[in-house]
């Protein structure tokens, strides 16, 4: 009896030793595993931190550049509000040497454009289109015409390019000034005489433009800085009268002289 | 087979092990995953950094930004100038109201207007304003003609006896967002009146005020003027109401929206 019981324990300590020879073994696995998975887990929160890191910069620039785009557009507008509320030519800013043309058209009273041109050689090409708003059958030729004018502009200077109504509200000449001293006060008479405006429509045209002009279209025709449409009596019939006023690149030797042609 | 307290301690030791490194392998796998989806956004922003802002004539569009930067500075600088110029009011004497329109820069969201007002002390003046559908009266309506209820979260009329001296008045009217188009009139810096249109087919109005580019004066036996007038356009070109602000020598009895501060 007591022989079997000594067996028996040593039987099930036999046993036992294996069971916690299995235990320990798995202990130091998942001991081992533990220790590698933590350090795995600080490596990667580091890299995690790295990456957010590069992000975070990566972002940066691209907010900085979104920034700068918007205040581009932003300082544009700025310019251009300054021009439009200059009341005279001497009002209009200096900007030096600077490349861009920058034309704002106003209606007030008097509906004109306000332009700065840069370090270029440049014309303001001003076409004047009537016709009567009578007489479709007419045929004299001289109701429905046009006419040019081109003015040579003084490089880093600014102008106003305006149909004033006089207190009889009759617009009898267009006139440009510029606020250099070779640029005075120039009044061009319009083709209608009495010509009463009585109704108006325009563009309010801006232009933001580098100098020199790329595209091909503006190269060719210019940059529009002011464009009218007007109708009302002129004597005793009823005309309509646009007008359009562009900035033209000059590839050519020009005088300072106002050159004309119908 | 028995279960000894150290049998429970190592199986409970085993099993925390057990949940430690599963705990740590969810823990790595998430990890994982966050880093490649930061990684992939940081790899999109550098190609976007790349696309945008490496491409041929990101240098131009740097030097354009640094120039237009420096016309803009060039701007403020003169528009300072400007207001200096064209912001000073000389009274006549003290019988006559005299005022003049201050230069304001107009902005994307709509328009300030800005007048420089000076009450002379032998001569009350009231600022009054109300909303009309009459578009033919001119520029202060009468008291018959003017809406007790409208589009306008306030209608008025309302009115307010201006203190005597120089005073600052600003009518802002902002472009329609979401069926409102708001207006708020300030004396000085004391908010008088905010009020808005609301209709979800307001589009915008146009607003006409006096351009007193030069200061004007009023003697006691003229009409004091109209400040300014907004007609208020819906869609399709449906003309509605007109928001009028005006001067006049009596009161009319309107109720005040707020006291002015002396």
């Amino acid at each position: 009896m007591t022989i079997n019981r000594l067996s028996s324990r040593r039987t099930w300590s036999t046993a036992s030793l294996l069971a916690v020879e299995f235990v320990c073994l798995f202990l130091i696995v998942l001991v081992g595993f533990n220790v590698f998975s933590t350090m795995e887990l600080q490596k990667a929160r580091k890299r995690l931190r790295l990456v957010q890191a590069e992000l975070e910069q990566r972002n940066d620039v691209l907010q900085r550049k979104r920034d700068g785009l918007a205040q581009v557009a932003r300082d544009k507008q700025l310019i251009l509000e300054v021009l439009r509320s200059c009341r005279t030519v001497d009002d209009i800013p200096n900007f030096d040497d600077s490349p861009f043309l920058a034309a704002i058209m106003r209606s007030g009273t008097n509906h004109d454009a306000v332009f700065y041109v840069p370090n270029a050689r440049s014309r303001l090409n001003v076409e004047i289109n009537w016709k009567s708003l009578e007489s479709a059958d007419d045929d004299s030729g001289m109701e429905n015409s046009h006419q040019t004018w081109d003015v040579a502009l003084v490089p880093n200077s600014g102008y106003i390019v305006s149909i004033p109504i006089d207190s009889k509200r009759i617009a009898s000449h267009w006139t440009i000034e510029g606020n250099s001293p070779q640029s005075k006060l120039q009044s061009i008479p319009l083709p209608l005489s009495d010509f009463q405006p009585r109704s108006w429509s325009w563009s309010t045209d801006k232009q933001f433009a580098r100098w020199p002009l790329t595209d091909k279209m503006q190269l060719e025709d210019g940059l529009q800085v002011m464009k009218i449409s007007m109708s009302g009596p002129a004597g005793e019939k009823q005309y309509s009268l646009t007008m359009t006023a562009r900035v033209v690149v000059e590839r050519e030797t020009q005088t300072d002289a106002t050159s004309q042609s119908e | 087979m028995r279960f000894s307290i150290r049998s429970l301690l190592a199986l409970t030791l085993l099993v925390a092990l057990a949940a430690l490194a599963w705990k740590n392998l969810v823990e790595l796998r998430r990890m994982e995953a966050q880093i490649e989806v930061v990684r992939a956004s940081s790899q999109a922003a550098q190609d976007r950094i790349e696309v945008q802002f490496y491409s041929p004539g990101y240098q131009q569009r740097k030097l354009e930004q640094d120039d237009i930067a420096a016309m803009a500075l060039k701007a403020s600088r003169q528009f300072r100038q400007l207001e200096e110029k064209y912001g000073t009011l000389e009274s006549v004497d003290e019988n006559t109201f005299s005022f003049r329109t201050l230069p304001s820069l107009q902005i994307s969201e709509g328009q300030d207007v800005k007048l420089r007002l000076f009450i002379p002390a032998n001569r009350p003046v009231w600022l009054k304003c109300g909303v009309t559908a009459n578009e033919t009266a001119r520029r202060a309506p009468g008291d018959d003609q003017l809406l007790r209820t409208s589009p306008f979260t306030k209608t008025g009329p309302f009115e307010w006896r201006l203190p005597l001296g120089m005073h600052d008045l600003t009518i802002s009217y902002r472009h329609a967002v979401d069926g409102k188009m708001p207006f708020k009139l300030q004396l000085d810096h004391d908010v008088l009146l905010e009020t808005e249109y609301v209709d979800p087919d307001v589009r915008h109005a146009s607003l006409s005020w006096p351009n007193a580019q030069q200061a004007s004066h009023t003697p006691p036996d003229k009409k004091l003027p109209g400040l300014m007038r907004a007609a208020i356009s819906l869609s399709l070109n449906r003309r509605a109401e007109h928001f009028v602000v005006w001067l006049a020598d009596s009161s009319s009895e309107f109720a005040p929206a707020k006291e002015p501060q002396r």
